[in-house]
């Protein structure tokens, strides 16, 4: 148990700016660490919600008789975002050591392949993230804590401090925005 | 497209949505009349929308695993380490690759198992591996693989060991149940493994099928004694873990090659000893029976469960002429109990090899049919203890409803089985998954039955009434209290089995009832949790802030919203003081049983329930503050528990 990171944490949610800059980086290590370790252990057929990852650096880095509800949103929200870097990173660097292979190549033919495909485009995704966030930034931040983050429904809502009805409606429009935008430069690409 | 258009375009999206598909192009002509942009990226949006599937919905980190390890380096073959030469790839052990080599020096074939890099970069874990590998080795049992030597070269550390002609348990187990003489030889030569590492102090932790090796000519070896200890929970993040060893207060999310051996306590993450390897050694002696796990699940969470609350499904039920004693057997070295198990593994390997012999002789008695009794088919396809949503949870406690009053739940311990009741870290993972919704309020103007249109001026002539409350949660574990209570302002997500008081006041005096509302198989059910003759005298009287704290109610197996109507009155509420005498009875435990009674609280909760009233929460204090104007007050609580 971190008590400086409690301390960061709320810190952070009365406002102050700076805490957080200490804070991303110690929650980053943990996170880091757990997603490693998970990534690494390739050969088992359970899978693992990441919600839990994010569940366990919390346990193991916030005392929880200090915070409140709120604060662990905001947790929440925070760690997703690290574990948007950390896989994004992780994708640019498999893509780096694989380049020539053909591992991450994105073909959108059978619409299936996109969603169930280990070889989603994690840079592509990313890119088209970015390109979401610059109108619709909130969508962004939800795709983050969803499909980063592995955060529930009821979870994003928390962290954002938006009804659930919102969350599910702009998660469809992202996701299928998303899709969207992917699958036309998966096609451009190929022609 | 331009930001004004991107802006429209989700919108549009959503409103479109929402129409039949034939009306949708009739909607995008109507309203991008002169944008054609705009219209043609909203037709390919709500047609990506169908298309579009599955897509994100499964989390980002499991679409990523390919990328994890590296596979075996061919280019080590032919490498020498020290005078090990590699001669091929054997496999992927618990921890780093194996391959075949020559031992120069003394020309023999050794197993070398090659660790990774990030395993040097704990000095304290590397020694105590290698004095347990070592001593393990030391005790040079002939069940236990020898470790020849242990070293680094050109920075890679290495383990040189027996090499094992033969295959491992899992493969074995792989080609379907292994026949009761041989599973029990194979258990045998493994107890007897563990009872030279135990009296030698040597835990392995790490008892699965993929660790126990088959000679061809019958010989049993255990492998990898102290990789273990070697997990990298703490400061590494190498590929190294392939045991589930938890060392304390390590959260096992990410620990989970081998569940399913895991025993209740290591899955608590408790210290470990030697009868927890007993507990493994049952779950593989179970597995070699029948085929398959005694523990399953959809999940980790779910294979957690099984482990710390089902009884496997009995040998008999899966095998013809399954030996009793040999679930005995099971039964013993699966004891959620620790301290039911085998109090020395000397004794265990002794009952083994009693059993097997008797077995063998059995089999010669009815030699002729030798062949047939060792040769016991599987009944039926293993249900066993599996966990999962869509199957029903072994349960002790009556359906009725999810909230049970402590009062009618007896014992009050052992007898508590909840669902989803897990290991401590375990809980901690799950707890915190959902939030509560926060209930509808109302308030209600009892004289007027008004609709609630009333003009303004009449409700504010009438008096405003207030209240508040929070909860107080205990968690449970085996039916024990597991840690301090907490408050909860009821937002919390609860797991089934634990406990909560409901505390409450208000700064006027009054009447207050509380109503549990559950789903049962036979439609609602309704529950008078306060007043109850063991607090307050059965009296819904409260005066001017005095705090009332109500009997401890338990989460029982129905998960989902479990909701608690808060009934606040200044005067007594007729219908429930009617029906008091008849629910507050031994037999019907506040429950309001017959269907004239569940009318009659239906139709009140209904008519109450037409009143608004305003529910502030106050999160930094967990406490809930509930007021309106009129007599009464009603709020509804929704708790949510799995």
């Amino acid at each position: 148990m971190e008590e400086g990171i409690t301390k960061l944490l709320l810190q952070w949610s009365d406002g102050d700016r700076t805490a957080l800059d200490r804070l991303l980086p110690l929650v980053y290590d943990e996170l880091r660490r757990l997603a490693q370790s998970y990534l690494r252990r390739h050969r088992q057929n359970l899978s693992l919600q990441p919600t839990l990852l994010v569940h366990e650096a919390y346990l193991k880095l916030v005392n929880q008789e200090e915070v409140n509800w709120n604060n662990r949103a905001q947790f929440f929200g925070l760690s997703a975002k690290i574990m948007r870097d950390l896989l994004v990173d992780h994708a640019r660097r498999a893509h780096a050591a694989k380049r020539g292979g053909d591992n991450y190549s994105l073909s959108l033919s059978e619409a299936d392949r996109i969603g169930q495909s280990p070889n989603l485009d994690l840079l592509a995704l990313n890119e088209a993230m970015e390109e979401l966030a610059k109108f619709k930034p909130r969508h962004c931040q939800i795709v983050e804590m969803r499909f980063f983050g592995g955060l529930t429904i009821e979870e994003t809502a928390e962290a954002l401090a938006i009804s659930h009805a919102t969350v599910e409606r702009d998660w469809n429009f992202a996701r299928t925005w998303l899709y969207r935008h992917l699958k036309s430069i998966s096609d451009s690409e190929q022609n | 497209m331009t930001p004004e258009q991107l802006q429209k375009l989700s919108g549009l999206y959503h409103a479109a949505l929402e129409l039949e598909p034939l009306q949708r192009e009739a909607f995008l002509q109507k309203h991008c009349l002169d944008d054609e942009d705009l219209r043609r990226e909203l037709s390919q949006l709500l047609a990506a929308n169908e298309e579009a599937g599955t897509f994100l919905i499964k989390p980002a980190i499991n679409l990523n695993r390919e990328i994890g390890p590296k596979q075996p380096d061919a280019s080590l073959i032919g490498r020498t380490f020290d005078h090990y030469r590699i001669v091929s790839h054997l496999g992927t052990g618990g921890m780093g690759e194996v391959y075949l080599a020559m031992d120069e020096k003394l020309g023999r074939k050794i197993a070398l198992k090659l660790l990774p890099a990030e395993f040097a970069n704990d000095q304290e874990r590397l020694r105590r591996f290698v004095t347990e590998a070592k001593s393990a080795s030391a005790t040079a049992h002939p069940n236990i693989v020898t470790i020849h030597d242990i070293g680094e070269a050109e920075g890679i550390h290495y383990i040189a060991q027996e090499f094992v002609e033969g295959e491992t348990l899992r493969s074995r187990i792989e080609q379907g149940p292994i026949p009761p003489p041989e599973a029990l030889n194979i258990a045998r030569q493994t107890a007897n493994a563990l009872a030279a590492a135990h009296d030698a102090g040597i835990v392995h932790r790490d008892i699965k099928p993929e660790n126990i090796m088959l000679r061809h000519d019958g010989f049993v070896k255990l492998l990898d004694f102290g990789l273990a200890g070697m997990n990298p929970t703490e400061a590494m993040s190498g590929d190294l873990s392939n045991s589930p060893t938890l060392p304390k207060n390590t959260a096992p999310g990410v620990i989970m090659g081998t569940v399913n051996y895991m025993s209740p306590e290591q899955t608590r993450g408790q210290k470990l000893d030697f009868r927890s390897d007993q507990w493994s050694l049952g779950v593989v002696l179970y597995e070699m029976l029948v085929g398959e796990r005694p523990f399953q699940g959809e999940s980790m969470p779910d294979i957690f469960v099984a482990i710390l609350e089902r009884q496997p499904v009995p040998l008999a039920e899966l095998m013809d002429d399954a030996p009793a004693q040999l679930q005995q057997v099971l039964d013993k070295l699966l004891a959620k109990n620790r301290e039911q198990r085998y109090q020395s593994s000397a004794q265990l390997a002794d009952e083994l090899k009693r059993f097997h012999h008797r077995l063998e002789l059995d089999a010669e008695r009815e030699s002729g049919q030798v062949s047939e009794s060792a040769t016991l088919f599987l009944k039926q396809p293993v249900q066993a203890a599996k966990s999962g949503a869509t199957e029903p949870p072994v349960i002790s406690q009556p359906a009725h409803t999810a909230v049970a009053p402590i009062s009618s739940i007896q014992p009050a311990t052992g007898e508590l089985a909840a669902v989803t009741r897990l290991s401590r870290s375990t809980i901690a993972l799950v707890v915190f998954l959902l939030v509560a919704v926060i209930a509808v309020v109302l308030w209600f103007l009892i004289q007027q039955k008004a609709p609630a249109t009333v003009p303004p001026t009449i409700t504010e002539s009438l008096p405003e009434r207030s209240f508040h409350y929070w909860l107080t949660v205990q968690r449970m574990r085996d039916g024990k209290p597991d840690r301090a209570e907490f408050p909860s302002s009821g937002r919390d997500f609860y797991e089934s089995g634990w406990r909560f008081r409901f505390n409450f006041a208000s700064p006027q005096s009054g009447h207050l009832y509380l109503i549990n509302e559950g789903p049962t198989e036979n439609g609602v059910s309704y529950w008078l949790l306060f007043p109850m003759p063991s607090v307050n005298e059965a009296s819904a009287k409260i005066e001017a802030n005095q705090t009332m704290t109500s009997n401890w109610f338990q989460f029982t197996k129905d998960a989902g919203d479990e909701k608690i109507w808060v009934i606040w009155s200044a005067e007594t509420i007729r219908e429930l003081e009617a029906l008091k005498a008849d629910v507050l009875t031994p037999q019907a435990q506040g429950e309001f049983r017959n269907p004239q009674q569940r009318d009659t609280v239906r139709r009140l909760l209904d008519s109450l329930n037409q009143s608004k009233s305003e529910a502030r929460e106050d999160r930094r204090n967990m406490k809930t503050a509930v007021s309106g104007r009129g007599d009464t007050l009603i709020h509804l609580v929704e708790l949510k528990h799995h």
